[in-house]
């Protein structure tokens, strides 16, 4: 039998069934309270857990930024966790990018993906040769991406979403593809960063708008240098020479670097877009509008270099 | 096998698939400075259901698998802190059974608030990360939307599972004697 009693020394309603004799017969999971009283149980003593996981967790902060013996937890995470989301990709990356389907396109999916890599790889070479066409200071070989390196397509598997304007996030290619610390990674129409932590199967990748990325470029019009850095949520140009001349709109290259790591001369990173100050200001400035938009990024590319090809 | 063990094992599955699934799945929907978290909604459903020690402990494991799950932005431990104290301080919210959805709401506006200010807190005061400035409202109050949104509806979800694999919660202790 069903039926409702009251237990006013804790103030609750227990509703359930009840055999005649009044004894519960059924889990006292239905409980609710007779008079809601959302309160916070303040003040009690200090428990002493918090207090340890709390120390913990500031002690483990501050090891990690003034520079302790972390690498091992990161890379522990890098491998465990780079495998399990890869893994999830493989099995939900498909079902998130094409909820309803009601033809069977997988043919031309792969057409269409060996497109993608192709034009990239033109694309990478139409840059390079523009640089050397230019007369750039540190030529790669004349033979366009055969002397750069061989590129390697993937999936954006992950990304972290807790910061604000998170600048890192892990592609589905690791050590076991020949992937290596600081090799540049493409998109369609640019550069967008390069790898970091590396595992077996994913590596990191730091976009040149995370505050710590910082790329040189040139203007392959006037030759004039600067750096690049990024503000969290776009990029700011540093010119070199604060009487540089340079016009907005104007593309920027990167100025390449020793063996092509990071980054080979001559790719795209972006366009001026404004300029900040007047020729002879301590630190001339100008916003760049990058090559790529960061915010819908999926299918990517490292580049490895021809020296680090397996 | 015990209602502990039961539990724990569930526990466990839970926040495995809940960090698989805010990095893999949830961090493609990013819009507005944020994404929702839904292992904070996690945390804050499983610590209203458990003592203060217990919602502490589950926080800070939680927030330590998210500080080592890559991508890694943000300094090892900073989750973890945040989530600590937002699990000990949800935990104190006396007897939540039948909360409506309001009051849910508020905890979870609360404590994703509390969260998030903690989080960017230590980027902006210990790192080097740069204050969003006049991001920063906009950033703050889309995250807190996303988990009040995400959380309304999970909160009575995690009750349920909570008293289905680990039986009913005791009267005595809300936040007292739960496995």
């Amino acid at each position: 039998m069903a039926r409702t009693t009251e237990r006013t020394d804790q103030e609750l309603i227990v509703t359930g069934r009840f055999s005649p004799e009044g004894v519960p017969t059924a889990p006292s999971g239905f409980e609710v309270p007779a008079r809601r009283r959302l309160s916070l149980r303040w003040p009690t003593r200090p428990s002493t857990t918090v207090a340890v996981l709390l120390l913990a967790a500031l002690s483990l902060l501050i090891l990690d930024m003034r520079g302790g013996n972390t690498a091992w937890l990161r890379d522990l995470g890098t491998r465990l966790g780079g495998s399990a989301q890869v893994w999830a990709d493989e099995r939900l990356g498909p079902v998130l990018d094409q909820p309803i389907r009601r033809v069977d396109v997988s043919e031309l999916e792969g057409e269409l993906e060996q497109l993608r890599a192709e034009r990239l790889r033109l694309r990478t070479e139409n840059d390079v040769l523009a640089e050397q066409l230019a007369g750039a200071s540190d030529p790669v070989s004349p033979a366009g991406l055969a002397g750069v390196g061989e590129l390697k397509q993937t999936r954006v598997v992950a990304a972290d979403t807790r910061a604000t304007h998170a600048g890192v996030f892990t592609i589905a290619l690791g050590s076991q593809d020949g992937v290596t610390d600081d090799m540049a990674v493409l998109a369609d129409s640019g550069l967008i960063g390069r790898t970091t932590e590396v595992g077996p199967v994913s590596s990191q990748v730091q976009l040149l708008t995370d505050a710590a990325s910082g790329v040189s470029v040139r203007d392959p019009r006037t030759g004039e240098r600067g750096i690049i850095r990024g503000t969290g949520g776009g990029l700011r140009l540093t010119l070199v020479d604060p009487f540089a001349e340079i016009a907005a709109g104007q593309t920027l290259v990167t100025v390449g670097s020793a063996q092509n790591r990071p980054y080979p001369a001559g790719l795209p990173v972006g366009d001026v877009a404004e300029l900040l100050g007047v020729p002879g200001d301590l630190n001339r400035e100008a916003l760049v509008e990058p090559a790529v938009d960061f915010s819908v990024l999926d299918s990517v590319a490292v580049l490895i270099p021809a020296g680090a090809v397996r | 096998m015990t209602l502990r063990a039961r539990w724990y094992l569930t526990l466990a599955l839970l926040l495995l698939v809940t960090l698989i699934v805010q990095s893999v799945v949830i961090s493609r929907v990013q819009w507005g400075g944020a994404a929702p978290d839904l292992a904070l909604v996690v945390v804050v459903g499983l610590a209203l259901t458990m003592s203060e020690d217990r919602a502490a402990l589950l926080g800070f494991t939680t927030g330590l698998l998210l500080d080592l799950m890559p991508p890694d932005v943000s300094a090892l431990g900073g989750t973890a802190l945040a989530f600590t104290v937002v699990a000990a301080g949800v935990a104190r919210v006396r007897d939540p059974r039948g909360m409506a959805w309001w009051e849910r709401a508020g905890v979870l506006a609360l404590a994703a608030a509390t969260s998030w200010l903690v989080q960017n807190g230590i980027a902006w005061i210990l790192a080097d990360r740069p204050f969003p400035g006049w991001e920063l409202p906009w950033a703050m109050i889309s995250y807190v939307a996303y988990v009040v949104v995400l959380g309304i509806p999970l909160l009575p979800a995690l009750a349920w599972l909570r008293r289905a694999v680990a039986g009913p919660l005791s009267p005595a202790g809300v936040g007292g004697t739960a496995p």
